[in-house]
């Protein structure tokens, strides 16, 4: 088991394209950190930093105290698990699972104790004779996952591994993985642009974008506290409802006035007096679907606004509301029994308490 | 609409029959012929050969093509195998001559392939155009060089004239390349990480991942070797050295009976290797990009 390092890592690909850059993170051992982003945001090139397979352009990587930057692959001691599973087709699940070990000339009787052992904890004894093709998509996520834990490795890298799964088979094996974290206890690095996964795995979330971090942080912190309106409307599903307001002084306080109503700041939100700058401009402000709630439920400080709906999602114990306010689109998650019919008007109540509020130009979080 | 498909269907069957029977006719001939004693060859085909040995042609006014023949008689068989050592040596000229031709073009093909598909480099794709113009172009082409290079070697006259450049033929790369190109990069990267380096990576990981592509290739260059007739005659001035398929040739001539049963001897290693590898064959084709992109 070991830490993993990064200082100022930069890899710029041939004819200039900057891929990642000052990417800096400590991820502790035994942590499960994943790298979540969109397409092209550097997280799988980073995944393949670690790994060696592919050329650290600048800065430090460092596996425990080794800095590991011009190290070869075979001598990281790193499993890594692909999207495709990569599994050798014309060996079978046991010779798939004892290849590494049998390169490193481990002795055979040690090899089959090893090798079924991790067999008995992935349930995967029954396959030890079968080849890859005989295997459904779940069974030989298994095995490369079971080719990965043999080794004994410093740490686990886990490149999109359940992209290829049904949605069923997909939470099913998320759950694996976790656990997996838990028995084995060791570091695990995982890649995904589903922010789902990566809120349900993770330890820590390092939400990247264009090649940079966003925000390193716990997803609870990532889901409550964003840095950025990147980070807001990464993490959270549905996605966080952002639109154009400009913050007004009353008599009555602070209000974000937007196309379609307006909502009263609260008193925690002007606290720290980062937004008296910002007074009489404009922002970005920011309403999670799950921040709307009936007008039976209303929260201590609320705003109201009036919308039409243009379309309602069941989704089991909730509704998606999608509705209209002036020229603003928004999405509610609510009860179902707020379920309405396109072209209804309904009165939707704002929790105000957690409204996010987002500089224009440098989409930074204010408050 | 489906009358019509019928009788479309109907018509390709037909003509698809044509063209077996068309194709298969020589095969079962030679086949048949090769059980007849030489009285019955010489009543068929005595007459043909006449006028060949006449100074005139192969062609007669009657030829009797019997397929069937009046009496079994595996005599030309026992004269080639056992009584005449002559068209054995020959046979075994042949073997001499492919088996390494096949063993060294699959092994050179197996490196280059990998080198064309691994590594990036700055004449790649200029190197591999070449090799694809030299595929194109027709053996006569490049017969005179050949011979240019095997005599300033001193190798003329020796089976490595034949060897060398059955060794190097772009053919089998070619083949190999484009299936060695569809190879997971992940399945590449996953062997590295498990610990292989580029020589195991190579053998451990890719070969047997071509185990198809290379059976087919060394069936399809065995039988392009093994019906060699102007390369060895050319290279190889010395009769005793030339393999049986130039030797053939020169039986048809005289003993027609004995060249039936020669032919017959001399299509069973390729017949057999095609049918050991057929599914290997067409898959390794079809997979090559040969057959669908």
């Amino acid at each position: 088991m070991a830490s993993i390092t990064f200082k100022n890592i930069r890899k710029v690909y041939p004819g200039g394209v900057v891929a990642v850059e000052d990417f800096n993170l400590e991820i502790t051992d035994g942590e499960f950190v994943v790298l979540v982003g969109p397409s092209g945001c550097g997280k799988s090139t980073t995944l393949r930093m670690i790994a060696g397979l592919e050329a650290i352009t600048g800065g430090e990587l460092y596996l425990g105290e080794r800095l590991i930057n011009t190290v070869a692959p075979k001598d990281r001691d790193i499993s890594m698990v692909f999207q495709n599973y990569a599994l050798y087709p014309h060996l079978t699940v046991f010779d798939n699972m004892a290849f590494g070990l049998k390169l490193r000339k481990i002795p055979k009787k040690i090899i089959r104790e090893k090798v079924e052992e991790v067999a008995e904890i992935l349930d995967l004894r029954e396959l030890l004779q079968r080849k890859p093709k005989a295997l459904s998509g779940g069974q030989r996520q298994r095995v490369a996952l079971g080719r990965a834990i043999v080794r004994d490795p410093a740490a686990f890298l886990l490149d999109e591994p359940l992209s290829n799964l049904d949605a069923k088979l997909r939470t099913q094996m998320r759950a694996e993985i976790t656990k997996l974290h838990y028995k084995l206890g060791a570091t695990f690095v995982y890649v995904t642009h589903d922010q789902t996964e990566a809120m349900t795995m993770g330890d820590r979330l390092v939400v990247m974008r264009d090649g940079f971090i966003q925000q390193v942080d716990t997803p609870q912190r990532l889901y409550e506290e964003p840095a950025n309106l990147f980070v807001a409307g990464f993490i959270g599903s549905p996605q966080m409802n952002t639109f154009d307001a400009v913050l007004t002084k009353s008599e009555h306080g602070v209000s974000a006035v937007f196309d379609g109503g307006q909502l009263p700041l609260p008193p925690r939100l002007l606290a720290d007096g980062a937004l008296d700058s910002y007074i009489g401009k404009s922002v970005i402000l920011g309403v999670r679907p799950e921040s709307f709630c009936l007008e039976d439920q209303l929260p201590e400080v609320c705003g109201m606004i009036d919308a039409g709906v243009e379309l309602s999602e069941l989704v089991g114990a909730e509704v998606y509301l999608y509705v209209k306010a002036g020229d603003t689109q928004l999405i509610a998650t609510l009860p179902t029994r707020a379920r309405a019919n396109p072209g209804a008007r309904v009165r939707l109540a704002v929790d105000c308490e957690k409204l996010y509020i987002f500089d224009k130009e440098t989409e930074a979080r204010i408050s | 609409m489906s009358k019509l498909r019928y009788v479309g269907r109907a018509v390709l069957f037909i003509l698809a029959a044509i063209f077996a029977i068309g194709f298969l006719l020589p095969t079962v001939l030679t086949v048949t012929n090769s059980f007849m004693p030489q009285s019955e060859i010489d009543a068929n085909y005595g007459l043909v050969f006449e006028g060949a040995k006449k100074g005139g042609s192969y062609t007669a006014d009657r030829i009797n093509l019997k397929f069937i023949p009046d009496k079994v008689s595996f005599s030309q068989y026992i004269t080639a195998l056992f009584k005449s050592p002559d068209y054995l040596l020959k046979f075994w000229n042949s073997v001499i001559l492919v088996v390494p031709i096949v063993i060294l073009q699959v092994g050179f093909a197996s490196f280059a392939a990998y080198s064309f598909a691994r590594y990036q480099g700055k004449f790649k794709s200029t190197l591999f155009f070449v090799y694809i113009v030299l595929m194109l172009m027709p053996y006569q082409v490049t017969v005179v060089p050949n011979y240019l290079v095997s005599d300033w070697t001193g190798l003329l006259n020796s089976r490595w004239a034949v060897i060398f450049p059955g060794a190097f033929a772009p053919f089998s790369v070619f083949l190999l390349t484009k299936f060695m190109r569809r190879i997971p990069v992940s399945l590449i990267e996953a062997a590295k990480l498990d610990g292989s380096n580029e020589w195991q990576v190579f053998w451990r990981t890719c070969l047997p991942q071509c185990r198809s592509a290379l059976y087919s290739i060394a069936i399809l260059v065995f039988l392009d070797y093994w019906n060699m007739v102007e390369l060895p005659i050319i290279l190889l001035e010395d009769a005793a050295q030339q393999p049986l398929s130039v030797y053939l040739s020169t039986i048809n001539a005289g003993e027609v009976g004995i060249a039936f049963a020669t032919a017959v001897v001399y299509m069973i290693p390729p017949f057999l290797l095609f049918l050991h590898g057929e599914e290997a064959l067409v898959e390794g084709i079809t997979h090559s990009g040969s057959v669908k992109g």
